[in-house]
């Protein structure tokens, strides 16, 4: 065995390596899948769009327009930081705006 | 990092996804996954067309394999010189080119999906290898359209969840790879072990 070990010792430490890294993903991996949960809604973002968020927040388009303070038009893709460029707002504080809209929306929805 | 990416692809759409999908062929490190997704979600959300960002992704890493295989190719004659200088060498270079001629479009294949991380690596060692340029691209294709109809419809599924998602793909993919190295390695081991069983 020991001689075994002198002339593989490369491969079984390299072998011990990649096992250890295949334990670690693998666990990684299974915690990830656990916690996943696609109903959840993701938080606001500035790299998201107009569309974007009303998708992931299952907000009907035309609510959406009026809670983000646009008017309805054909605008390319957008991101709320470019809207909240537009508006003078840091984009904290047009997510803010953003997140509160929804919640009214929900709750005159009687969701 | 993640943040201006997603920004990135809201902001370019499939020419984003098209481009990080040449570069992530070429070695460049980019989340080129997490921008699959994220075209899939955008396309779900309804700011992109499904079909332009799996096109995208599509033709951006049929290209790039396309480009590491002719670079590989450029570099064979030279590989092959240095070879040729010491006898064990060339029989090693020898032994590697029947390898990739036997083996070669099936390697190609796996490196595009199963093995993504390995794609860069493999699409060099076959051009220089000397694999047909027309077992390559066939072999590529139907690989590349495996890997990026595979993110492009999570992200599209999945729209809501995206970063979380590239994030458990990521460790999937690292297992696969990490595990796949782990069998080959072990199985080296077990033959040795066999060879030398009195050691």
């Amino acid at each position: 065995m020991a001689a075994f070990w002198r002339r593989n010792r490369l491969l079984v430490l390299a072998f011990a390596i990649v096992l250890g890294l295949a334990v670690f993903f693998g666990v990684g991996a299974i915690r990830k899948a656990r916690d996943f949960d696609v109903a959840k809604e993701q938080p606001i973002a500035a790299w998201m769009t107009p569309r974007f968020v009303s998708h992931s927040w299952d907000v009907p388009r035309e609510a959406m327009m009026d809670i983000l303070r646009l008017e309805e038009g054909g605008r390319g893709r957008v991101t709320l930081e470019e809207l909240a460029e537009e508006k003078g707002l840091t984009v904290e504080a047009y997510i803010g705006e953003i997140e509160a809209g929804i919640a009214a929306f929900r709750a005159a929805q009687g969701k | 990092m993640t943040e201006s990416l997603l920004a990135l692809v809201a902001s370019w759409g499939a020419y984003a996804v098209a481009l990080s999908a040449f570069l992530s062929c070429l070695l460049v490190p980019i989340p080129t996954a997490l921008v699959m997704l994220a075209g899939g979600a955008f396309a779900a959300a309804g700011d992109l067309s499904l079909a332009g960002v799996l096109a995208a992704g599509w033709g951006g890493a049929v290209l790039g394999d396309q480009t590491g295989y002719r670079i590989g190719r450029s570099f064979g004659p030279a590989i092959e010189r240095l070879a040729s200088r010491r006898q064990k060498a060339e029989a090693t270079y020898t032994r590697a080119r029947g390898m990739v001629a036997k083996k070669g479009g099936q390697a190609v294949f796996l490196s595009t999906w199963a093995l993504a991380p390995l794609g860069p690596y493999v699409n060099f060692a076959a051009g220089a290898g000397g694999l047909g340029a027309m077992r390559f691209t066939l072999w590529d294709a139907a690989g590349e359209a495996i890997w990026v109809g595979f993110y492009v419809l999570m992200g599209y599924q999945f729209s809501t969840g995206i970063t979380e998602l590239a994030s458990l793909l990521s460790d999937a993919a690292g297992f696969v790879v990490a595990a796949a190295a782990a069998s080959v390695l072990g199985f080296v081991l077990v033959r040795r072990l066999r060879e030398h069983p009195r050691e």
